[in-house]
């Protein structure tokens, strides 16, 4: 029997170096034992054969056509340099009238050579920033415009103002309002299941959906189990039942209604008024349309008020509860005092002392009629305050609205510099929570969320959350309640938590070689919670109203 | 921009889409790092075009694109590791010689992403999402280990054993069109 092993070492060395996480001695290694064996050498060049060409199949970036651009703009580069300097050169010599001492011709020359270089490089470097703008594609197809309810969880959007892509969305209690990048405007009525396919077409699974389509839509086109409905520029709705079972009901212009093949023969053409009802294969049964069938789906925006009214009611009574709360170390509720004090009180039972300082931040709107929040945009923005003491464990509690990840780091909270023992509650520029830690004079360490920020979702207001727990030796984050990442943090790393001098929203006498020093948030703050203990999930939950 | 220069850039268009995606599996097969791969193919491309007049029609364009292309590698074994876009000195040296050895074309054209689409196709569910990972998403081994509830070693070999079946699917089904 043949000995396995080295073709189990060669294929463990080979599956890393494709992984593109092999060592050095671990290359020359590989190296040796496809010199000795042909068939490994076969096969390690198979591989990098396939891999290149799934990377060129699966890889927008690699993709037949951005190679040709990338390469068209480099051509582009040089022949304009070249001919740049063709002209200068030109430009030069024609000169001549009074010609110029050699000392200082020479600089001249060397001059235009270099802004030459500067421009050829100068066009590599806009193509190329440009470039990465074009690439990040919107892969969105519509925009969640009223949401009353919770979408399921596998839905992409999950706030009004979010973008959804292709795929399902479902709610399952509630209503929905999407518009579709295309222009038309769907509602549903929970519980109901839709299929997105693109920006002019979706599936319905089941549910009741109400759709107004512009003449600018024209084409619009929804699939139900039994039919495919094509919109020519009107109002209708149409609701399929769990069991299957379509009815189209028209209330203003005109729809074209298939079987389900979208056979031409079956085309029929409902105007305003009318209706038909699809049951199996049965012969297509007239109705004439309902209005009141779908009356809900009419007045989303009042009951969406309504839905906003209930969600401020219950922070009024957060609210409340957190003015007694013994545990805060410092409660900002972000609420004006009155119209002309830049003082942000601080509401916890340890008084005025710690009361914040506004620094150019504006008051604005905050998540909910009637609740304020601070806007932070310019570099100068921010909110001094002071938080004394030492502590074992602590929470973090924010609303918070991101209107721009455009620096490395938005700060949230953050100590001024980073001494022992303090901490720096900030956003990432790949749209990620993290906590640093500075545990000693050597060691700082960061503590990430997985990433959740991205430029679909900017302008939704998220309830963030992070916990040290000294008891349970974890830090954990929170998203909306729900909790999105835990680390481990070794007892010998947690020392005494401090604060002192900080900034809200921004990082005052930041480090040297501290990368991207400017971090003042883009967004706004609705509410800062700081407390002297690890808060259990449950009461994370209730601060962020869920 | 002369009419000459019109002519020849539109003429070199042509070239560039017929050679890219198969100059590219060439380089990546001379051990050249994924990320470095379209550095240098379009260096590639850019060399051609400025020797563009010294190239004989008669000639197979693509075969003298690989020996500049080969030239240029060759060339990055002689840099210091650190700015270095190969893998490994020796290991492409190795695949130089192999290369050259094997003077056989390496046949790539649209229709072999038919037939890799149509091979991709044909894979399990879950190769199918580990495929996507690794190269539409650029993950590595460990982050998909915690997505796939798989150990990393795990990840890497079972990614490298679809990679061979990719491969004997497309010889498949070249040998039978």
């Amino acid at each position: 029997m043949p000995d396995s092993r080295p073709e189990k070492r060669f294929h463990d060395l080979l599956s890393r170096l494709l992984d593109g996480d092999l060592e050095e001695a671990d290359i020359r290694e590989l190296v040796d034992i496809v010199k000795a064996t042909p068939r490994f050498s076969a096969e390690l060049r198979d591989q990098l054969l396939v891999d290149s060409r799934l990377a060129q199949f699966e890889n927008e970036l690699q993709s037949e056509k951005a190679f040709v651009r990338t390469l068209e703009a480099a051509l582009e580069a040089e022949e304009d340099g070249d001919a740049f300097v063709d002209r200068v050169v030109r430009f030069a010599d024609a000169d001549t009238d009074e010609p110029p001492s050699s000392a200082s011709k020479a600089p001249w020359l060397l001059a235009a050579a270099s802004l030459a270089a500067c421009l050829v490089f100068g066009f590599f470097w806009i193509r190329g920033a440009s470039g990465i703008s074009e690439d990040v594609t919107d892969p969105g197809v519509a925009v969640i415009s009223h949401l009353i309810g919770n979408l399921a969880v596998n839905s992409s959007g999950k706030q009004v103002g979010d973008t959804v892509s292709p795929g399902i969305v479902q709610i399952d209690e509630g209503y929905l309002s999407l518009e579709f990048y295309r222009g038309a405007q769907v509602t549903v009525a929970g519980p109901a299941r839709l299929e997105l396919v693109d920006s002019e077409r979706v599936i319905c699974h089941y549910g009741k959906v109400r759709a107004q389509v512009p003449p600018v839509a024209r084409g619009f086109t929804i699939v139900t189990p039994e039919s495919e409905v094509v919109d020519l520029g009107t109002e209708f709705a149409i609701e399929v039942g769990r069991q299957g079972g379509t009815e189209i009901h028209v209330f203003d212009g005109e729809v074209e209604a298939y079987d389900k093949e979208r056979s031409p023969e079956s085309k029929t053409l409902l105007t305003a008024g009318l209706g038909v009802s699809i049951t199996g294969s049965a012969p297509w049964e007239s109705l004439p349309a309902e209005q009141d069938l779908f009356a809900d789906l009419a007045d989303l925006e009042q009951l969406e008020l309504d839905a906003e009214e209930e969600r401020f009611a219950r922070w009024q009574a957060n609210h409340q509860l957190a003015l007694q709360d013994e545990r805060l170390i410092a409660y900002y509720d972000f609420e004006r005092e009155n119209r002309k004090s830049r003082n942000l009180p601080n509401r916890a039972l340890t008084g005025s002392e710690l009361d914040g300082a506004m620094v150019g931040a504006r008051w604005v709107r905050g998540p909910w009629q009637g609740k304020g929040a601070l806007s932070f945009r310019r570099p100068g923005d921010r909110v001094r305050v002071h938080l004394p003491g030492e502590y074992d464990s602590i929470t973090l509690a924010a609303w918070i609205r991101i209107d721009g990840i455009d620096r490395t780091h938005s700060s949230l909270l953050l100590t001024d510099g980073y001494e022992e023992g303090e901490v720096h509650w900030q956003l990432r520029q790949e749209g990620a929570l993290i906590l640093g830690y500075r545990q000693s004079e050597k060691r700082g360490k960061n503590y990430t969320s997985e990433e959740f920020v991205d430029l679909t979702n900017l302008g939704r207001w998220f309830h963030l959350a992070t916990v040290i727990d000294h008891q349970t030796l974890t830090v954990s984050h929170f998203l909306d309640g729900e909790q999105i990442a835990t680390h481990p943090i070794r007892e010998q790393d947690l020392g005494p938590i401090r604060f002192g001098d900080a900034s809200i929203g921004n990082w005052d006498q930041p480090l040297k070689n501290s990368g991207g020093t400017i971090r003042n948030l883009n967004g706004r703050i609705a509410e800062l919670m700081v407390f002297r203990e690890a808060l259990p999930a449950e009461e994370i939950a209730r601060l962020a109203l869920q | 921009m002369t009419k000459k220069n019109n002519r020849k850039r539109a003429a070199f268009a042509e070239f560039v889409r017929e050679h890219q995606a198969s100059l590219r599996s060439f380089l990546r097969v001379l051990g050249v790092r994924a990320d470095s791969v379209d550095d240098l193919a379009q260096e590639t491309f850019l060399t051609a075009y400025r020797e563009l007049e010294s190239f004989d029609e008669d000639r197979d364009f693509g075969k003298w694109l690989r020996g500049i292309a080969r030239n240029l590698v060759r060339n990055e074994t002689r840099k210091s590791a650190r700015r270095c876009r190969i893998l490994d000195g020796e290991l492409t040296d190795h695949l130089l010689a192999e290369a050259e050895k094997d003077a056989s074309e390496p046949p790539f054209e649209e229709s072999d992403f038919h037939a890799l689409r149509d091979c991709l196709e044909q894979l399990p569910e879950k190769s199918r999402r580990l495929v996507a990972g690794r190269y539409a998403d650029e993950w590595n081994a460990s982050f998909l280990a915690d997505q796939f509830q798989m150990s990393a070693t795990a990840v890497r070999l079972a990614l490298m054993r679809i990679r061979g079946r990719l491969k004997t699917c497309i010889e498949k089904r070249q040998s039978h069109a």
